[in-house]
């Protein structure tokens, strides 16, 4: 089975390059999206398409630190978006950052489901989809 | 006389006999209390005096808290000045608090002494039960008090500061040469221990002849403590001089002298 | 007052005394009082003399200090002066005397009796009571500032050690990156050679590899200039601004015509300012050069650079027409470390921080207004 969309919201080409190819190696989602900074990323999240439906990925693994809205600038108003395009959402905080304090305030966020550190490997995001399907967000 | 001993108490020697008087002044005061005392003796003894530690020209620096919190720190220093000159068969005068000095002296070092002279003593200030030492606690705190509020026209330890003129150093000389100026904290703290003795235990412990010298009209040891005093040493003589005051030695020398002469040729 | 009659007006003066007078006889008695002491004491005369010892008007504590201090200095020197005493009066009420004493000797030398003087000091006891309670709080609190000062001066030194402690991580641990990354930088050059760059996916990786080595060795450049500027001891002198920017500003107009931009300097002659040649220069180059960095492509790009005299600064002031900064939502992290604020423009954004700390190490300030899309304003302020 694979997601439907996985969003990657990082200001760095190589990391999203990098990200992009590994998750299409593994073979796990259909659609893979990259946004350069957290306004990119809203202003995706709450566009409609011509049916007047907002996007809704299974997967998104958000950086702290990008130019025009960081991180936890877009997790504030992220927080405030209708439940409705929030649902069967996962928001991974996924950082090069190894600054305890910012691992705690990124769980303070309800919308945070975990913090990882950069790179992603194969073991972290196969856990992400056990919790997907037990969340029932997924069936496998 | 330049022993460290000899200096701490400001110990003098006078008088051209063989054997020795040993004078200890009371609280308030120092070995000048005696002056009027001494000259009736210098022809046939030998005069010892001092300062206890903390009183006149002692060596203040010497003045531990701790050490003089009961009597026994100033027991300890008059038995090592007797020791350094070494003294033997002395009679000890001792006034007021400074008999209760001279009494456990000669309980600690029975063969040092051979008679004793005390001169308006008090075993204990305080009432206790049927005791009536003739104070109450709260009047030793009042003292304490009024210590407090004379202390700036006692003190010779800011002499310089009243005279206005630490330049020129012989000016405080004057004032120190007053009599009675001590430092005012160690004159609280010996007031304290002072009158918050309690030695009637050790008075049946003494074996050694002893003079009891009382007054009238004394404010601080009445008749009666006399009378007290008396009854527990064994073989002692009581002579009760017609003056007021506290200090015979000093209001009515001549009677004083009288009595311990008698005393000494009696014995 | 004066009657002619010598011993009434004598009589008179002795009674109305603003002192009280006491005669007593060496047992202590009271032979003769005057009206003042009797009113002091609320008696009448019948009731004293020849009946009252001076030792009755005492408290308990009193009549202990009269025995061992009062009465012994009398004795030995013939006279006592100023002893407080506490006064008690018929009524039980208590005031504080200050007591002078002279023992009067007869012809033989016996004491005959003794005159005391005696002043009421009620007044008085309460300065000096205030005086002593003040010492005893000034005492107490210097006792307590030697004890805090201690404390400081162990938490400075404790302070300045962690501080060294720090400057030193940092250095070692820059150092000790230094060397990898100069490694990589010779491999992938070599790997570089051997790639096939046909290939996209790998030409756009080649291209990442050699952007981060770029972008980290810039980091690394920047946190070592960081700690260089923390380390060194600025020498200041003083400074003409005008010379500075007549050497920078050559170069920054040149690039500035590059983009099709333009510079507009207007400064008086006199623009004397304490600071330090090479970071002022830093400064200005850091802050005009961003200024063309930072332009709007939808206008022509526009800098003006003007500087004038305040009371204790000099302040300069570089305004220009580019895409602004958000200080709502990015305000407080413009000094700070590693920040970018807009997608378009590359750098290690160190800049502002470097600047900053340099403006500070000279002992000025710097200040920001800005507009989205219209365009910011530095105020740079120089101590003069």
């Amino acid at each position: 089975m694979k997601l439907k969309e996985i969003l990657l919201i990082d200001d760095s080409a190589a990391t999203n390059t990098l990200n992009r190819r590994f998750l299409e190696q593994m073979n796990i989602v259909e659609k893979i999206t990259i946004k350069l900074n957290g306004q990119e990323g809203l202003t995706y999240l709450t566009s409609k398409n011509e049916f007047g439906v907002s996007p809704s990925p299974n997967l998104i693994f958000l950086d702290i630190n990008m130019p025009v809205m960081d991180g936890f600038q877009f997790l504030e108003k992220y927080d405030k978006l209708d439940s409705s395009l929030k649902a069967e959402i996962l928001v991974i905080m996924l950082t090069s950052s190894i600054n305890e304090k910012d691992a705690e305030k990124a769980r303070k966020y309800d919308a945070v489901h975990d913090f990882m550190q950069k790179p992603l490997s194969e073991a972290q995001v196969n856990n992400l989809l056990d919790e997907l399907s037990l969340l029932r967000f997924i069936t496998v | 006389m330049s022993s460290e001993i000899l200096m701490r108490n400001h110990v003098n020697v006078i008088g051209e006999g063989d054997k020795t008087l040993l004078f200890i002044h009371g609280y308030g005061c120092d070995q000048s209390m005696w002056r009027f005392i001494n000259p009736a003796f210098l022809k046939d003894y030998k005069l010892v005096q001092l300062d206890l530690v903390g009183c006149g020209n002692s060596d203040d620096n010497a003045y531990e808290y701790e050490k003089y919190n009961t009597l026994q720190g100033h027991v300890d220093d008059v038995l090592e000045v007797c020791n350094e000159l070494y003294l033997k068969d002395i009679t000890i005068i001792g006034h007021s608090i400074s008999a209760n000095i001279a009494l456990l002296m000669s309980i600690q070092s029975p063969q040092l002494i051979d008679r004793l002279v005390m001169v308006c003593p008090s075993p204990r200030f305080i009432n206790d039960n049927d005791y009536v030492g003739g104070f109450m606690q709260s009047d030793i705190d009042e003292l304490i008090e009024t210590l407090d509020s004379n202390y700036l026209g006692w003190s010779k330890g800011i002499a310089p500061v009243i005279m206005g003129h630490p330049e020129r150093p012989e000016l405080a000389l004057e004032l120190e040469e007053s009599f009675c100026r001590n430092n005012p904290d160690i004159a609280r703290h010996f007031a304290r221990v002072t009158f918050l003795c309690d030695n009637r235990e050790d008075l049946e412990k003494i074996d050694t002849k002893t003079l009891i010298i009382h007054c009238e009209n004394d404010n601080l040891a009445s008749v009666a403590v006399g009378q007290f005093v008396h009854e527990h040493i064994k073989g002692s003589v009581l002579s009760i001089l017609d003056t007021n005051g506290h200090c015979p030695h000093l209001s009515a020398p001549k009677e004083t002298i009288e009595v311990m002469k008698e005393f000494f040729s009696a014995s | 007052m004066t009657t002619g009659n010598f011993k009434t007006d004598l009589q008179e003066l002795y009674n109305t005394a603003p002192c009280g007078y006491l005669c007593t006889s060496p047992s202590g008695q009271i032979i003769e009082a005057n009206k003042r002491f009797l009113d002091f004491v609320g008696y009448t005369s019948e009731e004293v003399i020849g009946l009252k010892n001076l030792t009755d008007f005492l408290t308990v504590a009193g009549r202990i200090f009269h025995e061992t201090n009062y009465q012994v200095v009398l004795k030995l020197q013939g006279e006592v002066k100023e002893v407080n005493f506490s006064f008690v009066r018929k009524d039980l009420s208590q005031f504080p005397i200050l007591i002078n004493s002279i023992e009067v000797k007869d012809k033989k030398g016996v004491p005959a009796f003794t005159q005391s003087t005696i002043f009421d000091i009620s007044q008085r006891k309460k300065y000096e009571q205030q005086l002593l309670d003040t010492k005893r709080d000034a005492v107490a609190l210097s006792k307590e500032l030697a004890t805090r000062n201690e404390l400081l001066e162990q938490q400075t030194k404790e302070l300045n050690l962690a501080k060294e402690e720090l400057e030193n991580l940092a250095y070692v641990a820059t150092h000790d990156l230094k060397l990898p990354i100069i490694n990589i930088e010779g491999h992938f050059q070599y790997l570089k050679e051997k790639l096939p760059k046909e290939n996209a996916d790998i030409a756009e990786s080649i291209g990442f590899v050699d952007e981060s080595i770029l972008q980290y060795k810039q980091t690394i450049h920047g946190l070592i200039e960081a700690i260089r500027l923390r380390e060194s001891q600025v020498q200041l002198e003083a400074i003409n601004l005008i010379d500075i920017l007549e050497v920078i500003i050559p170069t920054l107009q040149a690039k500035a015509k590059e983009v099709g931009g333009v510079l507009n300097i207007s400064i008086d002659s006199k623009a004397y300012v304490w600071g330090n040649g090479i970071y002022i220069t830093s400064i200005l180059q850091n802050i005009i050069g961003n200024a063309i960095k930072y332009r709007s492509s939808e206008r022509k790009l526009e800098i003006k650079i003007s500087g004038k005299e305040l009371k204790e600064h000099f302040q300069m002031k570089v305004e220009d027409n580019g895409i602004g900064i958000d200080l709502e939502m990015n305000g407080d992290k413009l000094f700070g470390m590693f920040n970018r604020f807009s997608n378009h423009v590359e750098g290690s954004g160190m800049g502002l921080y470097m600047t900053k700390k340099m403006i500070e190490a000279v002992g000025g300030k710097i200040e920001v207004e800005s507009v989205t899309d219209k365009g910011s304003t530095f105020y740079i302020y120089f101590k003069k």
